[in-house]
């Protein structure tokens, strides 16, 4: 493991653990943070963190620097590190991830062409996708994946990658996406470059092509684009609601039959009305004090009342908080979900 | 540690702007100490305000903000997810209209590239000219003298004329593009294959099968082969005299060969697949078991104190399954009528819920609440005139049944209906879930896009038959 990692988790005193994290965040996460900006989205960061030209870029940065602090500072309360080997690494791929996401909600069409292109990459008896020792995610004709060690990048693929509209320069122009399917248009863009190239090169390249164009009706951070229908009036049947102290005392008394993943997920994630977090909640009740939940969690004060300053979390950092994927995350929530509307609301 | 923590102090501990240790500090006073305790409680009623504060259990609150990722569209449209993931994802793509359009453009996609995975593509191995040349010089490694030289030009020119004869009678077919295509004899409804890349681009070729990637030996680039069959998709250009059945489909064209091979339809999961296969085999389909547990039965009580029995009909629904949980219950006009009450009993426990008394111009009642999915339910209408009350149907007249589409059920449909725009496949489902009207307007618009088609006509009369 990192050794800085391992010496921020294991000590105790605070003025070390701050020096520890300032290092861990300026020093090993920050570049790799700045460098996936950079790559992914074309973000230019500067070491402060400034962006002047750019809020979004600011805004991204800042999000996952300050998600990274509180992972380190969840880690350290719980002295566990959740399997990170490589910090770094790990700094790069919470960065990836935020991009995606970013990338998801800012440019649905491109983040669907994106979907479309790695389905057809990975059914496709001609293409394939793979990593590259170096965690790149690469993509070509079959033929190319066992010469991607030779580290063959082309003259080409730099080119595409800097500026992607080049491809329609070169040769192809704009081409009618209902009349030539995808995998001929990927096949004319591995032609063209003659070696593997990254799934974001070809997908900014593909996007060019087919000269995709996003809707402009959504924004970041805007839940409009969500369009949630609201469910109907019988879809509602369970979102009924529950008089606080009675109710408190029986959704406690369910949660402690519960098994414990399902009962921390439900914890961590619960918000009411007005925000408020269940131990908060739970206390002000006298329901339970922060000592006894703990035991119930299975959690020490200290680190409970790390998590209780994250409180209500989403189910993503849940997620990392237990070094698990969040399905399982989405699964154990949901299982305590219909248990306690079985248990507290009836068949009915 | 103080005796007691001042106001301010506990307001931080109640905002949890305190670093970790102070708050684990103040957490395990305020448990042993009333008057502090009382102190948070004051300070968190603060900030709570006056009103009761609720929460929801409805998972729909919090599931609408896990959007789908790449990997669960692929396993949600593969129909690999277990039941929970599936029910958990069907939820989400019911409230949230991104990952529904998400779903929706990658079964499209899906679509489209079916009969493209049958078409190989091979990088072009571009040489520089001179490498060429260069490769062609390494075949005389001998030692370069005159006579040698006098026989190589000999031999060129007999080549070059050789060449020239050749192409001139016309036995040469000659592509001076560097890479071949060859497009397979497209279904009526497959993309008909792009013309070669100018300037050479991939080999059009064949693949064993579509669905599979697999990574065989090297591709012939100028004679590529048809082979034999591995598939039902892999065979879109085989012999239209083998063909058993064929028909329009909303849009494509679906047929079934002698040897049991299904082609058109490669979007469909496997039992949808073998459901449409099965039909098209025998010619028609059978009447699902959910209706012969709605079929008419006699009731069991005296439900009305006329002797003779006025006009009252109850329209719907009835005697089928129904998708909605909250249907709309209807019923023609009574004359003299006062008033209606409607009342809806659970086949499983007798459970019901009743309607208000509805005034006499009201002829339909949607229940508040809905209807557990899965169930059977039985239903009668209550009119009250002058002369007293008259349900029905009456106690000599068949229940009136209908069943709630299953969780299970919906979910599958909900799947389907992302998954094809097929006609068929979609009447099979409907068909086979007992949902008869949706059935038959399916086999409808089937047999209007099939109007030569003996068996499109003979699935809508079959589906009409079960009303």
């Amino acid at each position: 493991m990192d050794s800085t990692l391992l010496a921020f988790l294991q000590t105790t005193d605070a003025d070390e653990r701050e020096r520890l994290l300032s290092n861990l965040i300026l020093e090993q996460a920050a570049p790799s943070v700045r460098q996936v900006l950079s790559y992914r989205l074309r973000f230019c960061v500067g070491k402060g963190g400034r962006s002047p030209t750019n809020p979004d870029a600011e805004d991204l940065y800042h999000d996952v620097i300050a998600k990274l602090v509180k992972i380190l500072n969840e880690f350290q309360a719980q002295r566990k590190n959740a399997g990170i080997e490589d910090f770094r690494q790990y700094a790069a791929r919470v960065a990836v991830n935020a991009c995606n996401d970013y990338l998801r909600s800012k440019y649905p069409s491109r983040a669907r062409l994106k979907d479309n292109i790695r389905d057809t990459l990975e059914r496709h008896p001609s293409f394939d996708i793979w990593r590259s020792e170096q965690g790149e995610t690469l993509c070509g004709f079959g033929a190319w994946r066992n010469e991607a060690n030779k580290n063959s990048f082309h003259e080409r693929a730099r080119k595409l990658e800097e500026q992607p509209e080049i491809i329609r320069q070169e040769r192809f122009g704009i081409l009618d996406s209902q009349k030539i399917p995808l995998p001929k248009v990927l096949a004319r863009i591995f032609e063209w470059v003659s070696c593997p190239i990254e799934l974001d090169s070809l997908v900014n390249a593909t996007a060019v092509l087919l000269d995709l164009k996003e809707r402009q009706i959504e924004s970041l951070g805007d839940d409009s684009d969500l369009s949630a229908s609201a469910p109907s009036g019988g879809e509602l049947r369970y979102d009924e609601v529950l008089e606080e102290k009675a109710a408190l005392q029986k959704l406690w008394d369910e949660l402690r039959r519960m098994p414990a993943n399902q009962r921390q997920t439900f914890v961590f994630s619960f918000e009411n009305s007005k925000g408020d977090d269940l131990l908060s909640l739970l206390f002000d009740a006298g329901v339970t004090t922060p000592s006894q939940m703990a035991e119930e969690l299975g959690l020490s004060l200290d680190l409970l009342m790390g998590i209780w300053k994250e409180m209500p979390m989403r189910n993503v950092d849940i997620a990392l908080l237990l070094g698990v994927e969040r399905q399982q995350v989405n699964k154990w929530r949901y299982r305590a979900m219909k248990h306690l509307e079985k248990r507290l609301l009836g068949p009915n | 540690m103080p005796e007691h923590f001042s106001k301010s102090l506990i307001e931080q501990f109640r905002d949890r702007s305190l670093d970790v240790s102070t708050l684990s500090a103040i957490a395990a006073h305020l448990e042993s100490c009333v008057e502090c305790y009382e102190l948070f409680r004051e300070a968190f009623r603060d900030k709570k305000g006056g009103a009761t504060a609720r929460f929801t259990l409805s998972s729909a609150v919090w599931l609408k903000d896990e959007h789908i990722e790449y990997e669960q569209i692929v396993s949600y449209v593969d129909g690999s997810l277990d039941a929970e993931d599936r029910e958990i994802l069907d939820k989400h793509i019911e409230l949230c209209m991104r990952c529904r359009d998400d779903v929706r453009n990658f079964v499209a996609h899906r679509q489209q590239i079916e009969p493209e995975l049958k078409i190989r593509y091979v990088p072009y191995e571009k040489q520089p000219k001179w490498r060429h040349f260069a490769d062609w010089l390494e075949g005389f490694r001998l030692p370069l003298k005159p006579a040698h030289a006098v026989y190589t030009l000999l031999l060129i020119s007999a080549l070059v004329a050789a060449i020239i004869f050749l192409r001139r009678d016309g036995s040469i077919s000659h592509s001076g593009a560097p890479i071949a295509n060859v497009t397979p004899t497209p279904t009526p409804n497959a993309p008909t294959m792009p013309n070669p890349i100018p300037g050479g681009s991939a080999i059009a070729s064949q693949s064993s099968s579509g669905a599979d990637k697999s990574r065989g030996g090297p591709v012939d680039r100028r004679q590529p082969r048809r082979i034999s069959l591995a598939g039902a998709e892999a065979a879109n250009w085989r012999d239209p005299e083998r063909l058993l059945v064929s028909l329009r489909d909303g849009g494509r064209q679906i047929s079934l060969d002698d040897t049991g091979a299904l082609m058109g339809l490669g979007d469909l999961p496997a039992s949808t697949r073998r459901l449409v296969k099965e039909t098209l085999s025998s010619g028609e389909i059978q009447r699902p078991a959910a209706l012969d547990n709605l079929s008419v039965e006699k009731g069991g009580v005296t439900r009305s104190n006329f002797t003779v029995q006025p006009s009252l009909k109850l329209i719907s629904p009835g005697q089928v399954v129904i998708i909605e949980n909250k249907p709309v219950f209807k019923w023609e006009p009574l004359k003299g009528a006062l008033g209606y009450k409607v009342y809806i009993a659970s086949r499983a426990n007798w459970d019901g819920l009743s309607s208000p008394t509805l005034t006499p111009t009201t002829l339909e009642w949607t229940p508040p609440t809905p209807l557990r999915r899965g169930e059977t339910y039985t239903w009668v209408v209550s009119a009250t005139t002058e002369k007293g009350e008259l349900t029905v149907p009456a106690s000599s007249e068949p229940e009136r049944k209908f069943k709630v589409l299953s969780e299970r059920g919906l979910s599958d449909l909900m799947r389907l209906k992302l998954q094809t725009s097929s006609r068929l496949a979609l009447g099979l489902f409907y068909a086979r879930s007992g949902l008869v009207y949706e059935a038959e307007k399916e086999f409808q618009l089937l047999a209007a896009e099939n109007a030569d088609s003996t068996l499109a006509a003979k699935l809508l009369k079959q589906a009409r038959s079960w009303r």
